[in-house]
């Protein structure tokens, strides 16, 4: 008998326990899958501030790069409209005495005054230069497409080794400016980092636009990089982000160690405004 | 003999002036306007070449040479401009101008470009020279 109910208690004791057991695992397991709620909300607002963080930071990028940009206009501006013009002033000043000098047969002095016109002229030349490097005026009166070409002639004459192929289709030569810019700026950007670093032979840079959108293809046959590692290493890829953000455009980089490159942007196209006939 | 009726356009005062005291004692300066509206509105005046910068204010050289040679194509142009390089002076002959001067030798090449265009030739400053059209 005692035999007995020392089993039926056992067996009770044994019943609760695994009762207990059991409860305390359901709670558990019901806990864990709160926590993994809870990790999971907070992994959607770590995303969703890490998205706005890399928007904020493009924005801020793109800022900057807009007021650079306004900052080299306005001194690109001031060297041509200010100090070439009084320069060219200068040298018809110099031109005119020349003449004159000519005219009298005052020939040493217009010798010296020949001189001094062809150093005017020089640094008029020289001025110009360092505007057009500061903002390409191309760009503001000829329109992207001469402005790209221009740079593809100059990339073509300081790398003789590398064949360049230029193509643009149905550009329109009064595109936004900012549009016209910020693409002029990033092909410049990819030519550089070409000349830098592909050991390319071939190149091409292909411009091409419809009503709604203007697309730009620069490729190159050279040795390629990581795209993925290589952002911030000096390759302005980050500035050429920020610039097509700036203006609601795309970019893709296709590219590997070893293999060509083919960098794609597209850009929702804009019209300058019309003057009034 | 009938003088040439010029209308300068230039948004730099100082080389208005000099334009003008270039030309005045051979031609007769109908206008001297800074901007491309006042630009149109002296048109009216008839003159027979317009001398034209191609960097204006808000709306550039080119674009108002356009305008103009849209309402009569047998305007004569001639640029006058800082910018001594080929491809503006493509630029300005495809538009339909007859001259390309630049600035620095106003007093040298100015008159010849003038009396070339009231003919219908093209005249270009040295050193450059005439791109293929």
């Amino acid at each position: 008998m005692l035999v007995i109910a020392t089993i039926t208690v056992l067996e009770s004791f044994a019943f609760i326990s695994l009762l207990y057991l059991f409860l305390r695992e359901r709670r558990r397991s019901g806990s864990l899958s709160d926590r993994l709620k809870i990790l999971r909300t907070k992994e959607e607002t770590f995303a969703h501030l890490l998205a706005e963080a890399q928007t904020a930071q493009l924005e801020l990028g793109s800022r900057m790069i807009r007021a650079q940009e306004e900052e080299r206009a306005r001194l690109a501006r001031e060297l041509h409209d200010d100090i070439n013009q009084r320069l060219a002033l200068l040298a018809n000043g110099i031109e005119r005495l020349e003449m004159e000098t000519e005219q009298r047969e005052e020939f040493q002095e217009q010798e010296q005054l020949r001189s001094l016109s062809r150093l005017t002229n020089e640094i008029v030349t020289d001025i110009q230069n360092l505007s057009h490097q500061l903002h390409p005026a191309k760009l503001r009166f000829l329109g992207l497409s001469a402005a790209v070409r221009a740079l593809c002639n100059e990339f073509s004459r300081q790398h003789s080794d590398i064949k360049l192929e230029f193509s643009a289709i149905d550009i329109p030569t009064d595109l936004d400016e900012e549009i016209s810019l910020n693409i002029f700026r990033t092909i410049q950007e990819c030519l550089r980092n070409i000349a830098k670093h592909s050991h390319a032979h071939l190149v091409t840079v292909a411009l091409n636009c419809n009503a709604a959108y203007l697309t730009v293809d620069v490729s190159d046959d050279g040795v390629g990089f990581d795209p993925v590692h290589s952002a911030g290493k000096g390759l302005g890829l980050t500035s050429i982000h920020e610039r097509l953000h700036q203006i609601g455009g795309t970019v893709t980089i296709s590219s590997a160690v070893g293999a060509p490159t083919h960098i794609h942007t597209g850009v929702p196209v804009r019209l300058k405004s019309k003057m009034p006939n | 003999m009938k003088r040439i009726k010029i209308l300068l356009v230039d948004d730099n005062v100082a080389i208005l002036e000099q334009i003008r005291r270039t030309l005045e004692a051979r031609y007769e300066i109908v206008a001297a306007v800074s901007d491309s509206a006042a630009a149109m509105e002296k048109l009216n005046l008839s003159p027979d070449v317009i001398v034209l910068d191609i960097s204006m204010g808000q709306e550039s050289g080119i674009e108002l040479a356009k305008r103009v040679l849209n309402t009569d194509p047998l305007r004569r142009i001639v640029f006058l401009t800082v910018y001594a390089d080929q491809d503006f002076v493509s630029a300005a002959l495809n538009v339909g101008a007859l001259g390309y001067v630049i600035k620095p030798r106003i007093a040298s090449d100015l008159i010849p470009a003038i009396e070339s265009a009231a003919l219908g030739n093209i005249f270009i400053s040295a050193p450059l020279t005439r791109p293929g059209r």
